[in-house]
């Protein structure tokens, strides 16, 4: 009976601290990757839990018009869609035009390269098993920040100057940590004030000591915690040790931490029940509510500025026209 | 300013201050392999974007008249604007289905100068209006890339396969940029009197994915090149956009038109040219050239236009008083809008 009461605590303990999530990296679809669920379906399952904000991350187009179409056709779900723009092939690579175009939109994130960075394609070619396109696609055109010099290409400078003009988030998307040092410095010089690296554990090369000089930089560290979680739905143990997160987040610091799914894909949980196996990942490590909720919630919410993001929406809704 | 803007605009037309290899907006030359190689950028950028240079532009909305008429049960729109989008728009892509469906017709291609739209297309179809065709579309200006044939690939495969309709450059086509006098970022389709690689790659990917080619906003002779290109790759399906709209959107004379229509092209015609000055001219030339090769469209989405049922309904009207037939209706509104796409003939709306 003690039992059964202490699981229903903890289950209590978890559904709790899951309302007011935000989910920073949900792949959902429509896409040209296999996906187990749609963004609507994203949306209704995240305001069913009590999530607060969903950020939706495809790696071929800028999903802006489609999350701001259901940020209104679904208000009353109560949950905030966001997107950015991948600078990936499909978007013509380094496009300005394509930042430019999205942050009118309201993007509030630009990735650099993802499936098409030239670290990824050759990580990929070395087998790190990425999910890949139902079918092949044309093959893509590498893409790195670095010159032959290892001095930064041109094209990137004036991306930089937009993200900053308009104070949205820089990730580094799977640039090297090589490339991603250079690139970081050279934006907080043009004023970028919003820096992010995805997963720097997984393809991105970053150590612990990497983790450390990025968050001193002012950069936030996103884990993506399908990497660290047991699948449910299909029995399969972690890919990395929970201790290996603990140690990730000691390195990044509790403040500095954004945990977020990196789920979607065909055969995975669902976002949401990803992160009912973080939070409780988290519990098991030892982590206090007030430390989950930072990394799951509170400094998504600074990263991506979400409190300036809902008053903007407020006041373009009683704009005129 | 006007005059600075002429002035800069000569240079442009002149090609003093434009070369093939393109400027960042801090001066540096771009190595075009990692990024866009159709996209020319002047060095001052004046206009910055079409949608900038339709800042401040208000007007009222629109009011639903509710036109009935048998001209909508099984018509496709193949030129739907639709909100979200950088200038204003009076409905969004789940409202116009909606209202589509309801007044009987039977498809919609979302069109949208600056983001591809199969995705919407998917989830319009799913959660807006089941049952009614909808289907995607991507114009190659600046912000996909411009002549990019990664996002024409991509565009290909989205889920659910209804991206349909592949644009060249619309608001961001040199033609349209240069002849306006304006002084902003441009897509070329061609140089020196020949297509460019890329927009030749662009119609292998069109032709490989039984895609439709629409024309954009080229010259006259850019977009005979295309078509002609595009006939070469065994493409059937090609749509000549608004020919005779202004002299900034491709303005053919009759014979060029008949050299497009041999190759399989159908002209379209938006609403609004029939309720303009030059109705009458543009009337003559449906006549003159055939309604079998005609396609009417709404191109409406803007806050103040006539919403799509309407402006459709308003067109066939001023068709049917012109003295065109039911049979010719039916050519223009559903016959040929469906073939273009490369669905079946069909009359009526979609069996509930």
């Amino acid at each position: 009976m003690a039992d059964e009461g202490a699981i229903k605590s903890r289950e209590q303990r978890i559904k709790s601290l899951l309302v007011g999530a935000i989910d920073l990296h949900c792949h959902s679809g429509p896409s040209i990757m296999p996906r187990t669920l749609d963004h609507i379906e994203a949306l209704q399952e995240a305001s069913a839990a009590g999530l607060r904000a969903v950020l939706i991350k495809d790696h071929y187009y800028s999903a802006t018009p489609i999350t701001e179409l259901l940020n209104k056709q679904f208000a009353h779900l109560g949950v905030t869609l966001l997107s950015g723009v991948p600078l990936n092939n499909a978007l013509g690579g380094f496009n300005i035009y394509a930042v430019d175009h999205g942050i009118k939109l309201g993007a509030r994130m630009v990735w650099m390269p993802t499936f098409t960075a030239k670290n990824h394609i050759e990580a990929n070619a070395s087998g790190k098993g990425f999910p890949q396109t139902s079918k092949s696609m044309l093959a893509p055109i590498p893409l790195t920040v670095l010159d032959a010099g290892g001095k930064l290409i041109p094209e990137v400078g004036p991306i930089l100057d937009l993200i900053a003009e308009h104070d949205v988030v820089l990730s580094g998307g799977h640039l090297h940590i090589t490339e991603i040092f250079p690139l970081f410095e050279e934006a907080k010089r043009r004023g970028v004030k919003r820096l992010l690296v995805n997963h720097p554990s997984f393809l991105i090369g970053a150590t612990h000591d990497d983790i450390r000089a990025l968050v001193a930089m002012g950069s936030y560290i996103e884990h993506s915690f399908c990497l660290f979680i047991e699948m449910v739905g299909r029995g399969r143990p972690p890919v990395f040790p929970p201790e290996e997160l603990a140690a990730l987040i000691t390195a990044g610091t509790v403040e500095r931490t954004i945990l977020a799914s990196d789920l979607g894909q065909v055969g995975n949980d669902r976002p949401v029940e990803g992160f009912m196996s973080v939070i409780s990942t988290c519990i098991d490590l030892g982590f206090s509510d007030e430390q989950i909720r930072r990394m799951i919630s509170l400094n998504a919410a600074e990263l991506i500025g979400l409190d300036e993001v809902s008053q903007g929406a407020a006041a373009s809704a009683r704009a005129p026209g | 300013m006007r005059h600075a803007l002429f002035g800069l605009s000569a240079l442009l037309l002149l090609g003093l201050a434009v070369h093939a290899v393109a400027q960042s907006q801090d001066g540096a030359e771009i190595a075009w392999s990692t990024s866009p190689s159709s996209i020319v950028t002047p060095s001052q950028n004046i206009d910055k974007s079409a949608w900038e240079s339709h800042r401040g532009r208000v007007r009222t909305p629109s009011e639903d008249q509710h036109l009935v008429d048998p001209v909508l049960n099984g018509a496709i729109d193949l030129h739907a604007h639709f909100g979200p989008d950088a200038y204003s728009r009076q409905w969004d892509a789940f409202e116009i289905a909606r209202m589509a469906q309801a007044r009987g017709m039977r498809g919609l291609v979302f069109k949208n100068h600056w983001s591809e739209s199969a995705g919407i297309a998917n989830l319009v179809r799913e959660y807006a209006a089941p049952g009614l065709e909808v289907f995607g579309s991507l114009a190659l200006n600046t912000p996909e890339g411009g002549i990019n044939p990664q996002a024409v690939r991509y565009f290909a495969e989205v889920e659910g396969h209804f991206g349909k309709v592949v644009w060249m450059p619309t608001h961001d086509a040199e033609h349209e940029v240069l002849s306006r006098g304006q002084a902003r970022p441009y897509v070329r389709v061609s140089a020196d009197g020949a297509l460019l690689p890329e927009v030749l790659e662009v119609l292998d990917l069109i032709a490989e994915f039984r895609l439709t080619l629409a024309t954009g906003h080229v010259t006259s002779e850019e977009m005979l090149m295309i078509v002609r290109a595009a006939q070469r790759r065994g493409i059937d399906r090609i749509i000549m956009t608004h020919p005779n709209l202004g002299p900034a959107y491709t303005d053919p004379n009759m014979e060029q038109m008949r050299e497009a229509i041999a190759m399989g092209a159908y002209i379209e015609v938006v609403a609004s040219q029939l309720r303009r000055a030059g109705r009458d001219e543009v009337i003559a030339k449906i006549r003159a050239l055939g309604p079998e090769h005609c396609i009417i469209s709404s191109d409406s989405g803007l806050v103040g236009t006539p919403n799509h049922a309407d402006a459709l309904v308003m067109a066939a009207r001023d068709l049917r008083s012109a003295g065109f037939s039911e049979r010719d209706l039916d050519l223009m509104f559903k016959i040929n809008p469906a073939r273009v796409l490369g669905l079946p003939d069909q009359l009526g709306p979609p069996a509930p």
